[in-house]
């Protein structure tokens, strides 16, 4: 015995909403049993929990159209496997989109909080991973001179440049700085040896200019520094590491490693050029016994 | 400082020309300086921030008026909140995406087994994995009654009708239908066994999160994948749950578990209701001989 059922019951049966069922019918892809015109077959539930399945793992429609109207199983696998591809590539465009939006957050949690700014305070740091980039010397800076604003910047933008060369994203352009590195802090104007990103995605370092850096652990003289690079300054960068240099000095602290300066947040100069950026200095170091 | 031109600034942060053109129209990068003279616009490089802003805004998936509103609005609480609400709607896309792929692999695989299984009907050992499945309340033996006249194919129809509403009811998503079978309790295995009676269930994995998931033990079964022809009142299920009980007692082996029941592919007959379905019966079973230390014997004789 043939099993027939109204548009709304074989709706209902499938749990299924009537519009939805509807628009099935209207395009062509059910059709009522010959010479009824609200009478469908049981079996072509089938049909429905293809379509539900097909467009569950993004198929366009006309796709799955395509593959009905086959029949033909060879032609199904290949719609499979580019939808898995599609749905690939959707991953990966949001993780970006999730990775940005973590650290924003953390940008706006520690721009917004109560950070002790332009204080030198003892922190104890976990290792990190990043990306760095020998800098050119000098740095081109568009007439720029020494002015700390533009040399930060440009720093920036060519590790920028690297990430986007190697095949990176723009999510990953987080979290830059710089490092001075320890051989030369006796110098009067100790240069900016790297620029640097910190991430996990180690990958690039294969394929571009960029290598890997690894900032240890330990206790570290830190500041969180706003203001650090006005426009029209000089030397801002190489007073702030005098100045941690000095006080470890001072009170009798060991320095154990390259300088470094990170980003924190740089909403307020994205906003307006004159804003400078929040920063996080950090200089480690061995606590007297 | 001195001024970039379009093409430097544009060379420095990885844009066209055109995007800084576009971001111009939109109101989202006004350049720093226009010469009147000649229209030609230029920047200053402190205002490359801006341009990593609202690409990387898109990039978290922002559209362009919103990321106007956020830079119009300067406000970096509002900017905060409209950031945990994208990564909100970030990770649910996320998730949704995760199920989508596990169902195309499943239905991948699905298809893979159907086209390279080669033995059909035939009995096979297989060490099955543990399952994640979420166990469904049966169809009610009074609505059963109902379909007692329809044929074979129907019956099944019904049975995955009842599925879907199971899984709607449940808020289990729908495309779980393609892990569905039906298990039958141990004590209740018998060569006339109604598959449709007892206890449907879905396969799930742990990021489905399912109420009520439960682990399904693994190991030994007999294993057969097999068609139904559904239009064959002759051709049931249960011939191959008496091969399979037949084949258990002559080779003195013990049943442990459920019998698992549940389909491999269903595409097959989903494009043409003429064709057979996919499905895979297993059969927990031990052996009763063992090693005693000097020859093989039954493991109860010891």
């Amino acid at each position: 015995m043939r099993s027939t059922f109204t548009a709304r019951q074989m709706a209902r049966l499938n749990a299924m909403d009537e519009g939805a069922f509807a628009g099935y019918v209207n395009e062509g892809f059910l059709q009522p049993v010959a010479g009824t015109a609200d009478t469908f077959d049981l079996l072509d539930s089938r049909l429905l929990d293809a379509m539900s399945h097909l467009e569950f793992i993004g198929v366009p429609v006309e796709e799955a159209h395509r593959a009905n109207d086959s029949g033909d199983l060879a032609s199904l696998k290949e719609i499979l496997e580019a939808a898995v591809a599609r749905l690939a590539e959707e991953r990966q465009r949001l993780e970006h989109a999730e990775r940005l939006a973590r650290t924003y957050l953390a940008e706006c949690d520690g721009s917004l909080g109560n950070l002790v700014l332009n204080q030198i305070i003892l922190e104890d740091l976990p290792a990190r991973r990043g990306l760095a980039l020998p800098l050119p010397k000098p740095l081109r800076t568009y007439g720029g001179g020494n002015d700390d604003a533009v040399r930060w910047e440009m720093a920036c933008r060519l590790v920028r440049q690297a990430i986007m060369q190697a095949g990176g994203d723009v999510s990953l352009f987080r979290h830059v700085g710089y490092i001075i590195e320890q051989k030369d802090f006796g110098e009067d104007a100790p240069p900016l040896s790297q620029a640097m990103v910190l991430t996990d995605h180690h990958g690039l370092a294969d394929t571009g200019r960029l290598h890997e850096i690894e900032l240890p652990a330990g206790h570290h003289l830190t500041m969180y520094v706003s203001h650090a690079y006005p426009q029209g300054s000089e030397g801002t960068g190489q007073a702030l590491l005098k100045r941690m240099l000095d006080y470890a000095e001072r009170v009798g602290y060991e320095v154990v490693g390259d300088y470094y300066e990170e980003t924190l947040c740089r909403w307020y100069q994205a906003i307006d050029p004159n804003n400078d950026v929040l920063l996080h200095a950090c200089l480690p170091v061995r606590r007297p016994h | 400082m001195e001024y970039l031109n379009v093409g430097q600034m544009a060379k420095e942060n990885c844009v066209s020309s055109r995007t800084l053109r576009f971001y111009q129209e939109r109101g989202l990068l006004e350049p720093a300086f226009v010469d009147e003279a000649n229209g030609r616009r230029y920047y200053t490089i402190t205002q490359a921030p801006r341009i990593d802003l609202i690409t990387q805004l898109q990039s978290a998936g922002f559209s362009l008026d919103e990321i106007t509103g956020i830079i119009e609005d300067a406000d970096m609480g509002r900017l905060q909140q409209a950031m945990a609400e994208k990564l909100e709607q970030t990770r649910a896309r996320l998730a949704e995406l995760d199920a989508a792929r596990r169902a195309s692999e499943d239905l991948l695989a699905g298809l893979k087994a159907f086209h390279t299984t080669p033995i059909r009907d035939n009995l096979l050992f297989a060490h099955e994995p543990d399952r994640l499945i979420v166990r469904l309340d049966a169809v009610e033996p009074a609505v059963m009654a109902t379909w007692e006249e329809e044929d074979i194919a129907a019956q099944m129809e019904r049975t995955q009708c009842h599925i879907k509403k199971q899984l709607a009811a449940r808020n289990l998503p729908a495309s779980l239908l393609r892990n569905s079978g039906v298990i039958v309790a141990k004590e209740a295995i018998a060569p006339e066994v109604q598959l449709f009676h007892h206890t449907p269930f879905v396969r799930v994995a742990p990021e489905d999160k399912a109420d009520g998931a439960e682990v399904l033990p693994g190991g030994n079964a007999l294993v057969m994948y097999t068609t139904f022809d559904a239009a064959n009142p002759a051709d049931r299920a249960q011939n191959r749950v008496a091969r399979m009980l037949d084949y258990a007692r002559a080779k003195d082996l013990e049943i442990t578990g459920p019998l698992i029941s549940e389909s491999v592919t269903r595409f097959e007959h989903y494009f043409d209701p003429g064709k057979r379905p996919f499905y895979r019966i297993s059969l927990p079973v031990r052996s009763r001989m063992a090693w005693n230390g000097n020859r093989i014997e039954r493991g109860d004789a010891r």
